[in-house]
């Protein structure tokens, strides 16, 4: 992206020294910007498309608004090959633009985390396109001379409202959109203060090619690139996280699938044992006296091991013994950084605590715990703790966000639960629970009444104190903390 | 009756149910022989000679033969010697069923088939009798054929790929990232991106979940 803008913006100028003329520069450079803005929609909606968050949705939707009909101007004066730069500050276009983008910000501010009903590519195009129908009508009533021509102070009035606006967002932003990610909330409330800047400096310059008039541009570009770089980074984080999470599920799928196989095997066991039995007992009633004694005694025999053969396939405790001692470091240190390399804040400190479990599927389960906790509790930091109870170890994630509320709390556990705001399918934290079962451990919702967020608890079986050495085998890749 | 006993030779990987079919059919009046499952069999043929020693009339036949593997293998070279084969088996795999009967097999019958079933088939099968209605033994073998030639055009998709689309779909199948495949093989991630483009393109999938569940339902290996 910013490759992108630098290289537009080197055609722009190169093109403007073939012509000679500077206002060239500034059709060509205002295009840029428009360009710029509309790929930041590009990226916001597609960050929209994969994580369904409202913010990022309605933010597309209010820089269409805006991008749009400046398009259309920067357009027809690329066509002209000059630009009016009266039209181009008249306050009444500018009123057009801006406050229909300012009343979708103000939205986006307040909007729920998740909003089934948004259409952003509906709303941005339509917001779009209709703000800019508007500036052509205003355009072509001025030059028909249907309006009073605009009052420079006038101009200056809508400048100062428009900064006043997007200094206002800039403080919304850092303060109240706490359903989006952190970053975002400050670069984002960066990018309003540049517009603010941009909208206050262009009241002081009423004519082109002055200092302060400069500084206003560049200001205003600034704003619009960071915008773009933004667009991209949030685009990026979104991709990353869902490439982790494709083989997060690969890994499950392939798991499930052995699960299945598995158990087929023990079918097909239980099967031919059963088959046996029956078939010996039919043998023995209807042949008995064909049947020397040996043989008989040794049927009877095999028919006594085979049932309780089929006693073991049926039983359905634990299997404890392939439990292992497992230093639970181990499995959390890349858990941790994978997600603090997505942009998550996780505070986790290691604490040599060792468990009986089976170390994959632990993971599985802080994984889930963690996406969880991203996913209803964005921007909010989690903190990861490890604390050994003696027989047990508890590990609780925990996190600062809206918490579960008491209906929810309920049922959170079961297959296919999940709140009206949820994104998630609700299978994630039923095939944790199931998977500490399957270690002879428990999962639980902690009841905070007094604080906010959400506290899962872990209780896993304790194992003394065991060899680095001999569990280390487990940790697949060389990562390592910044603890 | 021939002029001999009937031989019958029973190749069943389950001690019990061997024992106690030949204790059954010897008391029914067969000359019944048990070849039982070496432990160390590495495969279904190091079996066939100790069957065939027999020179059984009828063969009752597992199909899953622990370690020496699937016993499907066995039953066109029994047929081919002369034995009537009635597949005896666990297996609820109604293709592997088909595939017995296309090869030679005079019917199969599950595990669960009754004592007298079982006695009254290996007779009949021993006199020539048919023992499984034509119409269901058609039905079998159609299905099964069906399925081969589902997996033969899913297997030229396959046979498609290039060596190295073929090295990009197993480490995809591996579980590891395009980031990863990139690093390992010293190409950009643009490049593997088109490769694993075009594997999908080449499989008729959509995604690379897609891509790695075509090649796990064959069991694909990469030829290389």
């Amino acid at each position: 992206m910013p490759a992108v803008a630098m290289l537009a913006l080197g055609a722009s100028v190169l093109s403007a020294r073939g012509l000679g003329d500077m206002a060239q520069v500034y059709v060509s450079l205002h295009l840029c910007l428009c360009l710029v803005t509309l790929a930041a929609c590009a990226g916001l909606y597609l960050r929209w498309r994969l994580t369904g968050e409202a913010t990022i949705g309605l933010l597309a939707v209010a820089f269409a608004i805006l991008a749009l009909p400046q398009l259309l101007l920067s357009l027809t004066d690329v066509a002209s090959g000059a630009s009016d730069l009266a039209r181009s500050t008249d306050p009444l276009i500018q009123l057009a633009v801006v406050l229909p983008a300012a009343w979708v910000l103000g939205r986006c501010v307040r909007t729920p985390p998740v909003d089934s009903s948004l259409r952003p590519l509906r709303l941005g195009v339509i917001g779009g396109v209709g703000a800019a129908v508007a500036v052509v009508a205003v355009t072509l009533a001025t030059q028909q001379g249907w309006l009073p021509p605009t009052a420079p102070y006038l101009a200056g009035a809508v400048d100062l409202v428009v900064a006043g606006l997007a200094f206002w967002f800039a403080h919304l932003f850092r303060t109240r959109a706490q359903s989006v990610a952190r970053p975002l909330t400050t670069r984002m409330s960066m990018v309003f203060v540049g517009l603010g800047l941009g909208a206050l400096l262009s009241v002081l310059a009423r004519e082109w090619w002055s200092p302060v008039w400069l500084l206003s541009e560049l200001v205003s570009l600034s704003a619009m690139v960071l915008l773009g770089l933004l667009a991209t980074s949030l685009l990026q984080t979104v991709l990353d996280f869902h490439s982790v999470r494709m083989l997060t599920l690969s890994l499950r799928a392939s798991s499930a699938e052995e699960t299945v196989r598995r158990e087929q095997e023990r079918m097909h066991e239980l099967r031919a044992t059963v088959a046996g039995i029956r078939s010996a007992s039919g043998t023995l009633s209807r042949y008995e006296h064909q049947i020397d004694a040996d043989r008989k005694q040794n049927i009877e025999q095999m028919m006594t091991e085979e049932l309780a053969r089929l006693e073991r396939l049926l039983s359905t405790e634990v299997d404890l013994a392939t439990l292992g001692p497992v230093m639970l470091d181990d499995v959390i240190r890349p858990l941790v950084v994978r997600h603090r390399e997505q942009g998550m804040t996780v505070h986790w400190r290691p604490t040599g605590a060792c468990a009986l479990i089976r170390a994959d599927e632990v993971a599985e389960i802080v994984n889930i715990l963690l996406t969880n906790a991203y996913r209803h509790a964005p921007g909010s930091p989690i903190t990861v703790t490890v604390d050994d109870l003696g027989q047990h170890v508890r590990l609780t994630v925990a996190d600062t966000g809206p918490g579960v509320s008491a209906e929810v709390a309920e049922r959170l556990f079961d297959r296919g639960m999940r709140s009206s705001l949820s994104p998630g399918q609700g299978l994630g934290l039923h095939i944790a629970q199931r998977l500490a079962a399957n270690q002879a451990g428990t999962l639980a919702l902690v009841d905070t009444p007094t604080e906010r967020g959400a506290l899962f608890a872990l209780t896993l079986r304790a194992a003394g104190p065991v060899d680095r050495a001999a569990t280390s085998a487990w940790t697949a890749s060389g990562y390592d903390a910044d603890e | 009756m021939s002029e001999h006993a009937t031989r019958v030779a029973l190749v069943e990987d389950h001690a019990l149910l061997a024992e106690s079919l030949n204790l059954a059919l010897s008391a029914e009046g067969f000359a019944t022989r048990t070849v039982t499952v070496p432990p160390d069999a590495e495969s279904v043929a190091e079996m066939l000679d100790p069957v065939l020693d027999h020179r059984p009339d009828v063969v009752l036949l597992d199909l899953d033969l622990g370690a020496a593997g699937d016993g499907t293998a066995l039953v066109r070279p029994l047929t081919s010697a002369g034995s009537a084969v009635v597949v005896v088996t666990g297996a609820s795999e109604l293709t592997r069923w088909g595939k017995c009967l296309a090869n030679g097999a005079r019917t199969v019958l599950p595990k669960s088939a009754s004592l007298d079933v079982i006695v009254d088939t290996v007779r009949r099968a021993a006199s020539g009798e048919v023992v499984m209605p034509e119409a269901r033994r058609y039905e079998l073998i159609q299905n099964w054929q069906r399925q081969r030639n589902d997996n033969q055009d899913m297997r030229a998709k396959l046979d498609r790929l290039t060596p190295r689309e073929e090295e990009v779909l197993a480490a995809l199948s591996e579980g590891k990232r395009v980031r990863d495949i990139a690093s390992e093989s010293f190409v950009s991630e643009a490049t593997v991106r088109t490769q694993v483009k075009s594997v999908l393109a080449k499989l008729g999938v959509t995604s690379q979940i897609a891509a790695v569940a075509f090649a796990r339902e064959l069991d694909w290996r990469p030829s290389g």
